[in-house]
């Protein structure tokens, strides 16, 4: 298995944002949608960056961190994109 | 010019109806090398195209695609009909444009692809055999002088007269006067020399070490025995050392310049996630986006403590702990050729942060006595004793600093934060110093009510710079950020808010600006490092639409900055006939309740008498 693109998340410097514009009465329901739709792709702890209902739905942006200031940043172990490696237990990537 | 022995032959192939400017592009590179082209006429059918490399004497054939429509069927069917005619034995069939990848043309059998905005002078380099190295204009950077040749020569007579008693009255009035914080200063500074002498085992240094103690917050002091603090976590040595790896790793990746060959104003960006490590990490991907400076942002409550933490602190909220240890790490992170600014314009630690950035190699600091007393939260009169010392430090240390005015954003008139900055300007100077002017790029309450930008935010913005510059011939960096107040949560709106800033900053002509990211009005969370991206290359595309050409303010421009120049002298008669500058801003001269200004607390009755 070879590095990077094998733990894709863990290669992310700090978020993951989603941007669409979805169907949708107001903007009430646009975060409601956003939420979901974070919670559907996985994306921890959902956050609404950005949201504007105009014409038939609104054009939105949903975050959630990967890494915040402070945590162990799993993009700092040294992996470099052809280095064979393996995923632990916990999902960490390491160098073989 | 090529050598004749080595020059080629090379037929160049539009596929689309009219798409092949990128092909005369790099034929026009080829001719002035000497290699000799010939461009086929756009959309041939691949038959002809093939028949046409096979009459021709051509070693390369470099075809072009740049529409998206049935593009494998194309470029499959030309290659296999290349193939059957025999042309590949001697020509080397290379693809590239718009709809082009690299991986795809290698699946298809090409000898080469290039995908959208690759360089003409890489295809040259592919056609003449060479290994293609970018533009050292684009990948060597130099550190940019900001400070220009100006001479701080005051021009408006009255106002020049005004500024000097007063900047003498507050200098003579800081001369009589300590504090813990200008004590700190001069005991760390000496603690810097016995360290680089005697080491810090040595008794002297330990000495001085106690000493600097006894005029620290507990809890500061309590970070010197390797006490935890709240709100951080020691950086362990393994993260620190996979720092310098991953710092290691970029040192050789290309970055960008904004600069395009002509003077711009220096980029800076601000940085202080509250993790050095976090920050490294931005400062490195905003360097390579083309950020010429960047600007550390520390943590209010830490400012407002006696005293200077220790260690390898990450923070869990906004802004970066100013340590030794932490500055050194940063540092070390940095690229030669980044501008590197350390904030001193607030708080109890100013002279002492100006002794540390001076210290630790930073380039740049920030002090301004009115604007850290009316909006950042401390006493002005223990703000001017320690001001005074860290315009000393920074003097010494040869630091230039801006004197921010951001206490506009409190509501107080530009004309009135203007007075305070050139006085402290005016301070800085007789100190020796080097100041920088810093005004404010923003959508000002002021103008929310007054309505100087009901229809641009071009005119009120030039007006600031015309009226500091019929003042003073100074160096002029506004920020911080520019567009302050204007940038929405929308990234798309932010970015071009902020890029329009900056070519409005770039016609103007000034010495440098800071800009924001794309995540200023998001308050859910720390800038994330798409969001840095994002404004880099919006400006870097502003500026490069500009070029050198200029936006035009309307006349409205100088009537507001003759209208600034006399309410500034307005203020600056009132603060004179009070005698005081401390007094002045205590007592409203320089921004009022009223206004949005409240002179600050901390530190207050820790001045005494010398």
């Amino acid at each position: 298995m070879c590095a990077r693109w094998a733990a894709p998340l863990e290669a992310v410097m700090d978020a993951i944002d989603i941007e669409t514009f979805v169907v949708c009465d107001d903007d009430e329901e646009a975060k409601k949608i956003g939420l979901a739709l974070a919670q559907h792709m996985g994306l921890p702890e959902g956050d609404i960056v950005f949201v504007e209902k105009l014409g038939p739905g609104a054009r939105i942006r949903i975050r959630g961190y990967l890494h915040r200031p402070g945590d162990s940043y799993r993009w700092l172990r040294g992996v470099k994109a052809d280095d064979c490696c393996s995923t632990t237990e916990e999902g960490n990537t390491r160098t073989a | 010019m090529t050598a004749a022995a080595q020059r080629k032959k090379v037929i160049l192939v539009p596929l689309d109806p009219v798409h092949d400017i990128g092909l005369k592009m790099i034929r026009r590179a080829l001719a002035e090398r000497g290699h000799h082209t010939e461009l086929l006429p756009p959309d041939l059918p691949v038959e002809e195209v093939v028949q046409a490399i096979a009459q021709s004497e051509a070693e390369y054939a470099l075809i072009g695609r740049t529409l998206g429509y049935e593009v494998s069927e194309t470029l499959t069917r030309l290659a296999d009909l290349a193939d059957a005619a025999g042309v590949r034995e001697r020509v080397k069939m290379v693809v590239g444009g718009m709809a082009i990848r690299p991986e795809i043309a290698a699946e298809m059998g090409f000898d080469a692809g290039f995908g959208p905005g690759t360089p003409v002078e890489e295809v040259v380099a592919y056609v003449e055999g060479r290994t293609y190295r970018p533009d050292d204009a684009e990948t060597v950077k130099q550190k940019p002088s900001i400070m220009g040749n100006h001479s701080y020569e005051l021009k408006e007579a009255e106002i020049g007269t005004l500024l000097d008693a007063i900047a003498s009255e507050a200098l003579e009035w800081a001369s009589v006067r300590t504090s813990p914080g200008v004590e700190r200063a001069r005991i760390r500074k000496e603690m810097f020399e016995v360290e680089r002498g005697e080491g810090q085992d040595s008794q002297r240094y330990r000495h001085l070490r106690d000493a600097y103690l006894m005029l620290c917050d507990p809890t500061v002091a309590a970070s010197h025995r390797n006490e935890p603090v709240l709100k951080t976590r020691p950086i362990s040595e393994d993260e620190r050392e996979r720092l310098r790896a991953f710092v290691e790793d970029d040192h050789s990746t290309p970055v960008k310049s904004m600069r395009g060959g002509v003077a711009r104003p220096a980029v800076f960006v601000q940085y202080g996630t509250g993790c050095p490590t976090m920050d490294v990490a931005h400062i490195r991907l905003c360097e390579a986006w083309g950020a010429e400076g960047v600007v550390h942002f520390d943590p209010s409550w830490a400012a407002r403590k006696e005293g200077l933490l220790e260690g390898y602190l990450t923070h869990e909220e906004d802004g970066t702990l100013i340590t030794p240890q932490n500055l050194s790490l940063i540092r070390s992170g940095l690229r030669n050729h980044t501008l590197w600014q350390v904030r001193a314009h607030r708080g109890l630690n100013t002279a002492e942060t100006v002794v540390l950035a001076g210290e630790i190699g930073a380039d740049l600091t920030k002090i301004n006595i009115a604007y850290g007393s009316l909006g950042g939260g401390t006493d002005p009169e223990r703000l001017a004793v320690d001001a005074v010392e860290a315009m000393r430090h920074a003097a010494h240390y040869g630091l230039p600093f801006d004197v921010v005015t951001n206490e506009e954003l409190c509501g107080v008139p530009a004309h009135k934060a203007f007075a305070g900055m050139l006085i402290v300007a005016s301070m800085a100077k007789k100190l020796g110093a080097r100041p920088i002017l810093q005004p404010l790029f923003c959508y000002s309450p002021q103008v929310m009510i007054e309505g100087q930008m009901k229809d641009n935010y071009v005119d009120f913005n030039a007006a600031k710079v015309l009226a500091l510059r019929s003042i003073i011939d100074a160096p002029i960096w506004p920020g911080a950020p520019i567009g302050f107040l204007t940038h929405s949560e929308d990234r798309v709106q932010s970015a071009t808010s902020t890029a329009l800033h900056a070519c409005l900053a770039a016609s103007l002509g000034v010495e440098a600006m800071t800009i924001a990211s794309s995540d200023e009005a998001y308050s859910g969370g720390p800038i994330s490092s798409a969001a840095r991206v994002d404004t880099l290359r919006a400006v870097g595309e502003g500026l490069r639409f500009f070029g050198q050409a200029r936006i035009s303010p309307t006349e409205r421009a100088e009537v507001w900055a003759d209208r600034l120049v006399e309410d500034i002298r307005e203020v600056l008669r009132a603060v004179y006939e009070r005698g005081s500058f401390v007094l002045a801003i205590y007592e409203g001269l320089l921004g009022t309740r009223e206004d949005g200004a409240y002179p600050g607390r901390a530190g207050r009755g820790t001045v005494r008498p010398v």
